[in-house]
């Protein structure tokens, strides 16, 4: 064997390693998550899905609560946070020498990188603290979902900028040629054009706060309850993973377990619907 | 002015971050006639194509003075005071490399600029403009039955045509070409020199074109522009033939004209 095929080899091998070294921990996160919690889902999954947990020492009970109250935070997260992401992204990418859009990429550089506690911290103090908030709710799951669109927010706008960069300068310029105005341009035009990495932006957006438990502690509290109100506590599946896995109660740690099967299943299905809208989308036009 | 003037540019500047890039040009560009813009590259002449129909104005830190007067509908428009908008659909805009919408069908390219500009607005209607336009584009028997694909499948000549299609959808008066058979084989360079002549019977062409040879087929008209300034203007075989100037007599035959100071 010459030297060449030998390095040839060595270098294939070491590609394979570092595959097997990504693939590793997720299969092995995904399997002790089967293992621990999986039958608790096969034994009871109505109940498991739609009941309320049940105190220490019971058996039985569920996340159902948790799964409400994720979707009601996430639900405004989404809601504020796909808007203002994708209208931030698109004046970053089209007014990218602006004074503003400077100052917007610096400050969403920043945040991209800031610990979400601290997001969450920052909300809190500003909007829901009964000391120096300005809706003075105390713990509050709108405030959550405030911190969860913060955090959103800066992945949303860069992605959509990258997307809106990637379009090439002369179709931007054949748009402006057909003496378009700069509304259609962008929203006829452009962002048409880009929709696959728009819907890209977002789902890694969603992908980010949905695991998220930090910030949704320190702005909304722990609650064992279903959600009732915006300016209360509300459950949610992170911060319900947090609480259970770190009781000394067996059934609450099984369903820790459980709870994170479910979640880690509902990011990889994000991840996937995300491959699939794309590929529908494009080949759609 | 004269009414068989098409485009009349007077005293025209252009400076981008403060680098004077046309220094002063005048020229009236005649009506229902073919107009080649000749000179080296970098001699300004895509910016005073820009110019005309303000397209210049994207670019970042441009600065220009001087006056553009077109021909819209037999009177004549300060293009710098007219509506943006109205002047690019009367004055379209072919690019050096096809740029048509990728993500749009054939169809949807052509309806688009006159259904969002509100110039027509039923289906029936659109679909009878782009079939028109395609037919006049010469681009008709080849998409006919596949207007419905995405544009991007189209052969870059075709992609070419289609852009033509595609400002002839707004009805404009005057076509402005930026090199537009660059990168295209013979075949359809030939195909779309021919189309350009044929526009001149309806429309006033100008096209920038990088072959000397190029000018002589499609032209009767020639103006030279060398380092920002027009050298020489006339018609084409005039201009081909016997030169005023002594930097055209250079270029037209293909001697080096750079360090040559106007």
């Amino acid at each position: 064997m010459n030297l060449k095929k030998l390095r040839d080899m060595i270098y294939t091998c070491l590609a394979y390693l570092s595959l097997l070294l990504l693939i590793i921990p997720l299969c092995w996160i995904l399997f002790e998550c089967i293992i621990e919690g999986g039958h608790y889902i096969i034994n009871r999954p109505i109940e498991f899905f739609t009941d309320i947990g049940r105190p220490p020492g019971i058996e039985g009970g569920g996340i159902g609560h948790a799964i409400q109250g994720s979707l009601y935070m996430l639900g405004l997260a989404l809601l504020i946070g796909i808007p203002v992401g994708i209208f931030a992204g698109i004046y970053l990418a089209e007014r990218k020498d602006s004074p503003l859009a400077k100052a917007a990429r610096f400050v969403s550089d920043i945040l991209v990188e800031f610990p979400t506690i601290l997001v969450g911290v920052v909300t809190y103090t500003f909007l829901a603290s009964k000391v120096t908030g300005i809706l003075a709710t105390g713990p509050a799951a709108f405030a959550a979902s405030f911190a969860l669109a913060l955090i959103m927010i800066p992945i949303v706008a860069r992605s959509v900028e990258t997307a809106f960069l990637t379009i090439p300068n002369d179709i931007r310029e054949g748009a402006y040629a057909l003496g378009l105005s700069s509304r259609h341009v962008i929203f006829r035009i452009l962002l048409p054009a880009v929709k696959t990495g728009v819907v890209t932006a977002v789902l890694i957006g969603l992908a980010k706060i949905v695991g998220e438990s930090a910030p949704i502690i320190v702005t909304n509290g722990i609650s064992n309850f279903w959600f009732s109100k915006w300016t209360e506590p509300a459950p949610s599946i992170p911060v319900l993973i947090y609480v259970y896995g770190l009781s000394p109660f067996k059934e609450w740690q099984t369903q820790a377990w459980a709870a994170a099967l479910f979640l880690l299943l509902l990011i990889m299905a994000i991840g996937f619907l995300a491959r699939r809208i794309t590929k529908k989308l494009w080949t759609g036009v | 002015m004269m009414e068989n003037v098409a485009v009349s540019v007077k005293d025209l500047h252009v400076s981008i971050d403060k680098k004077e890039i046309l220094k002063g040009i005048s020229i009236d560009f005649p009506k229902c006639a073919v107009t080649a813009i000749i000179g080296p590259s970098g001699s300004g002449k895509t910016m005073l194509l820009r110019s005309i129909n303000r397209l210049i104005e994207l670019i970042p830190r441009v600065e220009v003075s001087g006056k553009v007067w077109v021909n819209i509908g037999g009177k004549f428009h300060d293009a710098y005071t007219l509506d943006s908008s109205y002047l690019r659909r009367k004055v379209g805009y072919v690019f050096q490399k096809p740029n048509p919408f990728p993500h749009l069908s054939i169809l949807k390219n052509i309806t688009i600029g006159p259904m969002l500009n509100g110039i027509a607005k039923n289906k029936k209607d659109l679909k009878k403009l782009a079939e028109e336009k395609l037919k006049e584009a010469g681009l008709w028997d080849e998409v006919k039955d596949r207007l419905n694909e995405a544009a991007w499948r189209l052969s870059g000549g075709q992609q070419q045509r289609l852009c033509i299609a595609r400002a002839l959808a707004l009805e404009p008066e005057i076509i402005l070409f930026d090199e537009p058979t660059t990168g295209l084989d013979l075949y359809n360079t030939k195909r779309i020199e021919e189309l350009m002549v044929r526009l001149k019977e309806k429309y006033t062409v100008i096209a920038i074109t990088h072959s000397v040879d190029q000018a002589g087929r499609i032209a009767d008209f020639i103006a030279f522009i060398y380092n920002g300034k027009l050298i020489e203007f006339g018609p084409a075989a005039t201009v081909l033939k016997s030169p005023i100037n002594e930097l055209t007599e250079l270029f037209i035959t293909g001697k080096v004209l750079d360090g040559v100071k106007v």
